[in-house]
C-alpha cells in the first residue's frame, strides 16, 4: 500500500456527524424566516439611531459655540500659571487663614474663568481667588467680591478639553486680584472734556501720574498698544471701550461708550 | 414554485453527497473536531443561501472546497477565535489500523500550506493545475510545496512502514 492509498484509507475512517445536516437546514430555514422582521426591527433602530447622532452632534455643536463664545470675548492671554503668581502679596496676606472671612475687595475683572476650570493649590505664596455669581462680567468691570479661598500657587486641573484655553483663563482668574479699595489710586483730575465723536459719546480725561491710568500702563498684565506714538491700554468695561494713554508728563483716559474697538481706535486717531 | 422544490432537493442531496469530503478537508485545515464542525455548517449555510448558479456538479465540489479553505483561514484570523483558547489539541481520531493513524497524524503534523496541498492531491486527486486554481496560486507553488510536503513526510514516517509516495 503507498501513501496515497494509506492517507485515503485513513481519512475515509474519519466521518462527519450527520445531526448536523438537519442542524443546518433548520438554521438556514431560520434566517430565512426570521429576516423580513429582522430587517423591519433593524431598519427602525438605525433610523431611532440616526436620529439620535443627529440631535446629539446639534446639541453638541451649540454646547462648543456657546463654550467657545465665552471664552472668546476675553482674548485670553496665554501666560504659564506660575509667573501670575509672581503678583506681590503682603506679609499680611499671605497669613491669612481664611479667605472667606475677610472682608469684601473692589477687583477689577480683567477676564472670566472658564466654567469648566478648576484649581488646586499647593504651599507658596497664598493668592485671593474671587469668584463671581456672573462668570460672564466684561473686563475692566469693577465688582464687590469676597475671595472665595485663599489658593497658594495655583495650579490647573487640566478639565478642558482644551487646555490652553483653560491655562489662560485660569490666568484671568487669578489676576483678578486687586488692591483693597483703601488703597486704590485716588486720580488727580486735570480735566475731563466730553464729546461726541462718530455718534458715540467720548469722554477724555487728562490726570496726573500715579492714578487707575498708570495702574493699568505700568501693569505688565496688559498689552500696550500704539497710539500717535504713545503706549496706551485698552480694556472693554462693560458699557464700551476704555483707552489708558501714557500722554508723557500726564495720563489720559478716554472712554467711549457703545463702540467697538475699531471704533475706539479710529477715534483716538481723530482726537491725536 | 417547482423550480424552488427542486433546487431544494439538488442541494440536499449536494450536502449529503459533500458532507464528509468537506468536514475531512476541514478537518485537515483546522485539527480540530469543533472547528471542523463549525466550517462544515457555515460552509454548507452558504451554500443553501446562496444563487450561485453552477454548471456542474464538479463545479458544485471545488465551490464547496474553496469556501472550505476561506472559512477556515477566517476562522482562524477571526478576533473571536483569538480570543478563545482550545480545549484539547488532540484531535482523538479513532483508525483501523495502526499505520493508517501514522501516516494521518503525520500529515497532521505538516505546517498548513503543505496540509492542504497534500490534502488536495493525494486524497480529492486533484492535478497540480487543478490545485493551483483552486488556491488561486502559481503551479510552480503548489508543486514545489507538493515537494516539500512529501519530504517532511519522509523523514517523519521514516521509523514506520517505508511508503512510496
Amino acid at each position: 500500500m503507498n501513501f496515497k492509498e494509506m492517507y485515503k484509507s485513513a481519512n475515509n475512517d474519519i466521518s462527519a456527524n450527520k445531526e448536523l445536516i438537519n442542524d443546518i437546514f433548520e438554521k438556514a430555514q431560520k434566517k430565512e424566516r426570521h429576516f423580513a422582521p429582522v430587517f423591519s426591527y433593524a431598519l427602525t433602530a438605525a433610523i431611532i439611531a440616526l436620529a439620535v447622532v443627529g440631535s446629539y452632534s446639534n446639541i453638541k455643536k451649540i454646547t462648543e459655540t456657546s463654550e467657545n463664545d465665552t471664552v472668546a470675548m476675553i482674548e485670553p492671554i496665554v501666560t504659564d500659571a506660575p509667573e501670575v503668581l509672581s503678583n506681590d502679596k503682603t506679609t499680611e496676606e499671605s497669613t491669612k487663614e481664611n479667605a472667606t472671612e475677610t472682608a469684601p475687595k473692589k477687583v477689577v475683572v480683567v477676564g472670566n474663568a472658564h466654567k469648566s476650570d478648576k484649581v488646586t493649590d499647593v504651599a507658596e505664596t497664598p493668592t485671593d481667588i474671587y469668584e463671581t455669581a456672573t462668570p460672564e462680567l466684561a473686563e475692566g468691570s469693577a465688582i464687590e467680591a469676597e475671595p472665595v479661598r485663599t489658593a497658594s500657587v495655583i495650579r490647573i486641573n487640566d478639565v478642558s478639553q482644551d487646555a490652553q484655553v483653560a491655562k489662560a483663563s485660569m490666568t484671568r482668574l487669578m489676576i483678578i486680584d486687586e488692591p483693597e479699595s483703601s488703597e486704590e489710586p485716588t486720580d488727580d483730575l486735570l480735566n475731563e472734556e466730553t464729546t461726541e465723536n462718530m455718534d458715540k459719546q467720548v469722554t477724555v480725561t487728562h490726570t496726573e501720574k500715579g492714578g487707575e491710568a498708570s495702574t493699568y500702563l505700568e501693569s505688565d498684565e496688559y498689552e500696550k498698544s500704539d497710539i500717535n506714538g504713545h503706549d496706551a491700554v485698552i480694556i472693554y468695561d462693560g458699557a464700551g471701550y476704555k483707552a489708558y494713554i501714557d500722554s508723557g508728563e500726564t495720563d489720559t483716559t478716554v472712554t467711549v461708550n457703545g463702540a467697538t474697538e475699531e471704533d475706539l481706535e479710529e477715534i483716538l486717531n481723530s482726537i491725536n | 414554485m417547482r423550480k424552488t422544490n427542486c433546487a431544494d432537493v439538488l442541494k440536499h442531496s449536494m450536502v449529503e453527497k459533500y458532507f464528509d469530503t468537506v468536514y475531512r478537508l476541514a478537518l485537515s485545515q483546522t485539527n480540530d473536531k469543533n472547528h471542523a464542525d463549525d466550517v462544515l455548517q457555515e460552509v454548507f449555510l452558504r451554500y443553501i443561501k446562496t444563487d450561485k448558479e453552477f454548471e456542474s456538479e464538479e463545479h458544485i465540489k471545488a465551490w464547496l472546497i474553496r469556501v472550505t479553505i476561506n472559512c477556515s483561514r477566517s476562522l482562524f484570523t477571526s478576533s473571536w477565535f483569538k480570543k478563545t483558547t482550545p480545549l484539547s489539541d488532540d484531535l482523538n481520531l479513532v483508525f483501523e489500523t495502526p499505520e493508517k493513524s501514522e501516516v494521518y497524524y503525520a500529515v497532521a503534523e505538516l505546517p498548513k500550506k503543505y496540509r492542504t496541498v497534500i490534502h488536495l492531491f493525494y486524497y480529492e486527486d486533484y492535478s497540480v493545475a487543478q490545485i493551483a486554481k483552486l488556491l488561486e496560486t502559481n503551479e510552480s507553488t503548489v508543486k514545489s510545496q507538493l515537494h516539500r510536503g512529501r519530504e517532511l513526510l519522509k523523514s517523519m514516517l521514516k521509523g514506520g512502514c517505508c511508503l512510496e509516495f
